[in-house]
């Protein structure tokens, strides 16, 4: 099988030795880890559609990866699978400039973009996620997570305009205006085709190229932390300011995750009385001193109104500020984020429940979930983030442990199975979903949904081949 | 003294406890301030909102406590924004009118502070300044 692959890729493209095999096996989070057989690194399309071609004769799995850095084991190979890192294809094909759309290849990290874009001087940029900076862009379109624009353009399968995609027998295909059009300017108007690659976790086919669209980009922009004491008081502010439409993006992080940020690894499950709960965060961006000021206002306003209301809020201050105070705050100042204390800790371990969920029912779900993780013994460290206009957000419960601790990750796999059921029976539904979850929520989901989605895979993948196993997928 | 400072169980420390941390660690950076606080002793209460912490000035470095010992030289008191007002664009001038017009209010030996403040306002060396990352937020 090695020197088959070889003869397509030559032999510094096919990986085989062990060592270097177990890059390749797991993730931050607490799955098994599992070695592929060998691991392949394409650099053109017609490498890529070579080596499906081969998997598909020799009926081999394939694992779709880049960076490996999601948190669900979604890039963990199937048994006795192929591992295909796509981080060398890593080209910007096209940056659109007046139509704000990008081409780029799999293996384009979220940093790479961003130099690219600045280089370039063009007043463009685009949703990053709270990955690091060698995140994939394309991984995350695909993966429909979210990202620093959510608050305007929803989740990040949002922002797809279209794909090119080799399928499980070999042959390619755009989707989008793309299929007809030069400029792949968005998914509309044929048949959402772009959407059997969003959310599907590879097991569809792999994508070789992604355009997506691109945001403007404002002279002015800062970044604002309001304190505030209560839950209601963060997710309300959070739903007022959502209709406002004035934020490019507002989250809320709970104490401990303000903790972490400060060098605390790992905080004590009960805060301190009297301390906020959460850090809002704000985004805000203008063409001018007198819009941010108008923004600015705007923001003093609702919180105003809410302490009229009796909530407590201490009054902003803007990240440069903080910085000056403390420089451990420059992690969660700009884009692409640094959060090394997430993964850099003694025990390397993070994993986390991360739901979408109704903005109606934050302060409920966020209170329950918190009683959950102080339960277990873990400090409640939340991560959340209003979506597309307050229809949606995120709310994301997140556990560090050491990963070399049975004790601790069958810890980690109790707190997120009773955080899993408890955010499902308020509606929240898990993003980027492992298969331990959809195996866990699978007698609640529709089972038409279900079925259509196995009747969608065996059409795409009939040998099933593509990254099998995940979404409960053959 | 070289940046010595020592976050008494740090694990349930409040977050004003965190952050002064590492604001006292910049600033201690600088050798001029960390002989000024070399020379200062005794404890310093500080209070923002409902959180509140202790210092602790010895020669060999700063523990910072969670609430207010019973024996502080000096207290302060304030909204965070006054205090970090006071601390980023203040000194002397700035804090006294602080104290002034009520938004800050300090208890015990307000002399006290006058070997407090100068470090906690004074300015350091660019060279011992963290780089604040630059790009969008």
């Amino acid at each position: 099988m090695r020197s088959r692959f070889e003869s397509i890729l030559g032999p510094d493209r096919v990986i085989s030795d062990p060592a270097a095999l177990a890059a390749y096996n797991d993730d931050y989070s607490e799955n098994d880890p599992v070695t592929p057989s060998l691991a392949l690194l394409p650099e053109s399309v017609e490498q890529v559609q070579a080596v499906v071609r081969l998997a598909s004769e020799l009926r081999v799995p394939l694992t779709p990866r880049v960076a490996g850095t999601n948190v669900g084991g979604l890039a963990i190979p199937a048994p006795g699978g192929l591992a295909l890192d796509l981080r060398r294809m890593n080209k910007i094909i096209a940056v659109h400039a007046d139509d704000m759309v990008a081409v780029i290849e799999p293996g384009v990290t979220q940093q790479q973009l961003k130099d690219h874009l600045d280089s370039a001087g063009l007043p463009l940029t685009f949703g990053f996620s709270l990955g690091p900076k060698r995140s994939s862009i394309v991984a995350n379109l695909c993966l429909d997570g979210l990202h620093n624009r959510s608050v305007k353009y929803g989740s990040m399968g949002d922002s797809v305009a279209g794909f090119e995609a080799v399928l499980a027998d070999g042959t390619l295909v755009r989707t989008g205006a793309w299929a007809l059009s030069d400029l792949p300017f968005a998914k509309s108007p044929f048949p959402d085709l772009s959407g059997l690659f969003v959310g599907w976790q590879g097991t569809t086919g792999i994508v070789t190229k992604a355009a997506f669209h691109l945001a403007p980009k404002h002279p002015f922009s800062e970044r604002l932390f309001v304190l505030a004491y209560s839950t209601r008081g963060t997710y309300e502010a959070m739903r007022r300011l959502c209709r406002m439409e004035f934020c490019d993006d507002i989250g809320g992080l709970s104490w401990p995750t303000g903790k972490m940020m400060l060098g605390v690894a790992r905080p004590h499950p009960i805060p301190d009385d009297g301390e906020p709960r959460y850090f809002l965060y704000l985004d805000l961006t203008g063409e001018s001193h007198e819009e941010m000021q108008y923004k600015r206002d705007a923001l003093r306003g609702v919180l105003d109104r809410l302490r009229k209301e009796g909530e407590q809020y201490e009054d902003p201050l803007d990240v440069q500020t903080l910085l000056q105070i403390n420089p451990a705050m420059g992690k969660f100042a700009s884009f692409p984020t640094d959060l090394d204390f997430l993964t850099d800790h003694d025990g390397k371990g993070l994993t986390w429940i991360g739901t979408y969920g109704p903005l109606s029912r934050f302060d409920e779900a966020a209170d329950f979930g918190v009683e959950i993780m102080v339960k277990h013994g873990f400090a409640p460290a939340i991560v959340s983030r209003a979506m597309k206009a307050g229809r949606f957000g995120v709310l994301r419960f997140l556990a560090i442990f050491d990963k070399q601790n049975p004790e601790e990750i069958a810890r980690v796999k109790a707190v997120n199975l009773e955080l899993l059921h408890a955010m499902a029976d308020r509606g929240f539904v898990m993003y980027k979903t492992p298969a331990w979850a959809l195996r866990e929520l699978l007698p609640r989901i529709d089972p038409g949904m279900i079925d259509l989605m196995r009747r969608v895979k065996g059409l795409m993948d009939p040998q099933g081949l593509m990254n099998p196993g995940k979404l409960l997928l053959p | 003294m070289d940046g010595l400072v020592v976050v008494e169980n740090p694990e349930q420390m409040n977050l004003l406890g965190l952050l002064i941390k590492g604001f006292l660690e910049q600033k201690l950076h600088d050798p001029k301030l960390a002989r000024k606080a070399k020379r200062l002793r005794g404890a310093f209460g500080m209070k923002t909102g409902s959180m509140a912490i202790t210092l602790s000035f010895r020669p060999e470095g700063v523990t910072i406590s969670k609430g207010i010992a019973a024996k502080t030289r000096a207290r302060i008191d304030g909204p965070m924004g006054e205090m970090v007002a006071l601390v980023t664009d203040g000194g002397l001038v700035l804090a006294t009118i602080a104290v002034l017009e009520g938004r800050i209010s300090i208890g015990g030996n307000p002399f006290a502070l006058l070997g407090l403040l100068p470090i906690m306002t004074g300015k350091v060396a660019p060279k011992a300044l963290a780089q604040p990352p630059a790009g969008e937020p």
